[in-house]
């Protein structure tokens, strides 16, 4: 059994599992509870060298643009695996994965350019590297969703989508490296980087990441649910049709 | 508390509570759709 198959004949049902587990929806309140308790009683509100209350959006900010990453991620994965299979739950999961990343990515924009206002006096540096990389990943996203939204039901285009998802990701990775490849005005790398000090509370930081996280799960979970159902639907609806054609005028129904 | 941290997780809040009103609204919509082919 290839991987494709073993993807299609476990991961699916797995994934369909998961997704229907109550469990996700109770932990994500938790976490997200947990989250806010220890951002708010016990993080530490000084940064880089500057104490200041602005400086608790930074762990939000950081779980809120890894969940992004996540999803966009799987987004990437489930166009791959639709144009390789054609399954149209693999498309369901790149577009769910794709309109939460996109909610992610914007919020995450949104809690920087709050920080950057108290911090760097500023709202928007188009000087910064990390900054400018972001806004492109909103507009691919923006564009991926929209294509998908203008193609309905044709084939054609899903395939055009899947692959637009799949050339689109490279922003991803290219966002997260270029504070490495260029220089960058405020982002500096923290990961491996003993130059800088962030001095943020590291459990804190976990939490509001496992949260977010979970409520990326949950989302793209209740998607997924609602577009398969959404389908199930169509094709009763059109049995349904069909079978009243079928009968005549007059006949169909009760 | 700083202004713009209240302001930062309101919008966060916000932007999540009307992803689940926009996920309520499709619940709706399929509801309204599995009741019209039940009825016919």
């Amino acid at each position: 059994m290839n991987v494709l198959s073993r993807l299609e004949t476990r991961g699916i049902p797995s994934l369909r599992a998961l997704f229907r587990s109550s469990i996700i929806k109770y932990l994500t309140l938790l976490a997200g509870v947990a989250s806010l308790g220890s951002v708010f009683g016990m993080a530490s509100d000084s940064m880089y060298g500057v104490s200041n209350q602005i400086n608790l959006i930074a762990y939000w900010h950081i779980g809120l643009a890894t969940a992004a990453a996540v999803a966009l991620t799987v987004t990437f994965l489930g166009c791959a695996l639709y144009l390789a299979t054609e399954t149209p739950f693999w498309e369901f999961l790149a577009h769910s994965s794709g309109e939460v990343g996109f909610l992610m990515v914007t919020l995450t924009l949104v809690t920087g350019s709050v920080w950057g206002k108290v911090i760097w006096n500023s709202w928007w540096e188009w000087t910064d590297i990390r900054l400018v990389t972001f806004l492109v990943i909103w507009f691919i996203y923006a564009g991926y969703l929209l294509i998908y939204s203008a193609g309905g039901d044709s084939a054609s285009l899903k395939r055009i989508t899947s692959v637009y998802g799949i050339v689109g990701f490279v922003t991803v990775p290219l966002s997260y490296l270029s504070t490495r490849l260029w220089t960058p005005t405020f982002h500096r790398p923290t990961t491996g980087n003993p130059d800088t000090d962030a001095t943020i509370t590291v459990p804190a930081l976990l939490l509001s990441i496992a949260a977010l996280l979970l409520i990326y799960l949950y989302f793209v979970g209740s998607r997924v649910q609602l577009r398969e159902l959404k389908r199930r639907v169509n094709y009763a609806r059109r049995d349904r049709t069909l079978d009243d054609h079928a009968m005549g005028p007059g006949q169909g129904g009760e | 508390m700083e202004p713009l941290l209240l302001v930062g997780y309101s919008a966060v809040f916000l932007a999540l509570i009307m992803y689940v009103g926009y996920l309520r609204n499709q619940v709706t919509a399929l509801e309204e759709q599995v009741s019209e082919l039940v009825d016919q």
